[in-house]
């Protein structure tokens, strides 16, 4: 009677245990969830609020043979030359190529540099344009010029 | 009964616990390092600003038949600009690879160019004829023609 009381009890306390450890097991992997997913959004948040990019282009004189952009990394952080987009009049240019042509770490657009987009399948009319630059966070930069 | 039930209990108030601390010290890094962010956006809005120059005189010379131009800047804002990351562009075309010499208001060894100082820049084997803009741009965006 003693002993099936003491078992009945130390079965109730481990299958106690082992449920709380359950729930707390299945909980930490929520809250680690919670937790990586804040740190990423406020990284890419404060990412986007230190980058800053620039069209440098003399309104004026916009190279058109072929067309050539030139964007300045005028924010501090290193962005990637890939993921960033250039626009013509509004519209996508896929076909433009782009290199850091002061480039102090191969294949990044660090703060103070400057990429060069050259569209060779683009002709612009004569009259006014406007070029935007997309950096792969979102930051963007317009310049009206003129042909 | 009652010991199953403490136990299970102070497990899942320790698991609580420290799933606080560890929510609270995430949540408090994320918020500094966004104020942080914060604090360098407002330096850098603060810097375009307040930021200006004017370029003031440009010097067109051909020796031994290779163009060089020279262009003099003063810094007319608030804010200091860095004499190494100043852009040319002429005729519309990137050409700060031709850069041969810097130097503000003599001093070729500095590259901080602070307001009423004044920036010169050479730029030797420039193709002729001479260009007719010299578009310089700063570090922090801002820009003028020459």
């Amino acid at each position: 009677m003693g002993f099936s009381e003491s078992a009945g009890t130390l079965i109730l306390f481990t299958a106690s245990v082992a449920v709380a450890a359950g729930v707390v097991g299945l909980l930490s992997v929520t809250v680690q969830q919670l937790v990586e997913s804040g740190e990423q959004r406020g990284q890419e948040l404060a990412d986007r609020l230190r980058t800053d990019v620039q069209v440098i282009n003399d309104p004026a004189e916009l190279p058109t043979s072929p067309v050539v952009v030139y964007a300045k990394n005028t924010g501090l952080e290193r962005l990637e030359p890939n993921g960033t987009s250039l626009l013509v009049d509004g519209q996508v240019r896929a076909t433009a190529t782009r290199s850091v042509v002061n480039a102090s770490a191969p294949g990044w657009w660090s703060p103070g540099e400057v990429l060069e987009f050259t569209d060779a399948d683009l002709t612009l009319a004569a009259g006014d344009h406007t070029v935007t630059v997309v950096a792969g966070n979102g930051v963007r930069d317009s310049l009206r010029v003129r042909v | 009964m009652g010991l199953s039930t403490a136990a299970a209990f102070a497990i899942v108030m320790g698991f609580a616990i420290v799933a606080t601390g560890h929510l609270t010290q995430s949540s408090l890094r994320g918020q500094q390092e966004i104020a942080d962010a914060q604090r360098d956006q407002q330096e850098a809005s603060s810097a375009h600003a307040t930021g200006a120059f004017a370029v003031v005189q440009r010097n067109w010379t051909e020796p031994g038949g290779q163009g060089r131009l020279q262009v003099w800047a003063n810094n007319t804002g608030g804010v200091a600009f860095d004499a190494g990351k100043v852009d040319v562009l002429l005729d519309g075309v990137w050409r700060t690879d031709l850069v041969a010499a810097r130097d503000v208001d003599g001093d070729a060894a500095t590259s901080v160019w602070a307001p009423g100082e004044q920036l010169r820049l050479q730029l030797d084997d420039v193709p002729t004829p001479e260009p007719s803009r010299a578009w310089l741009v700063t570090d922090t965006g801002a820009a003028a023609v020459g």
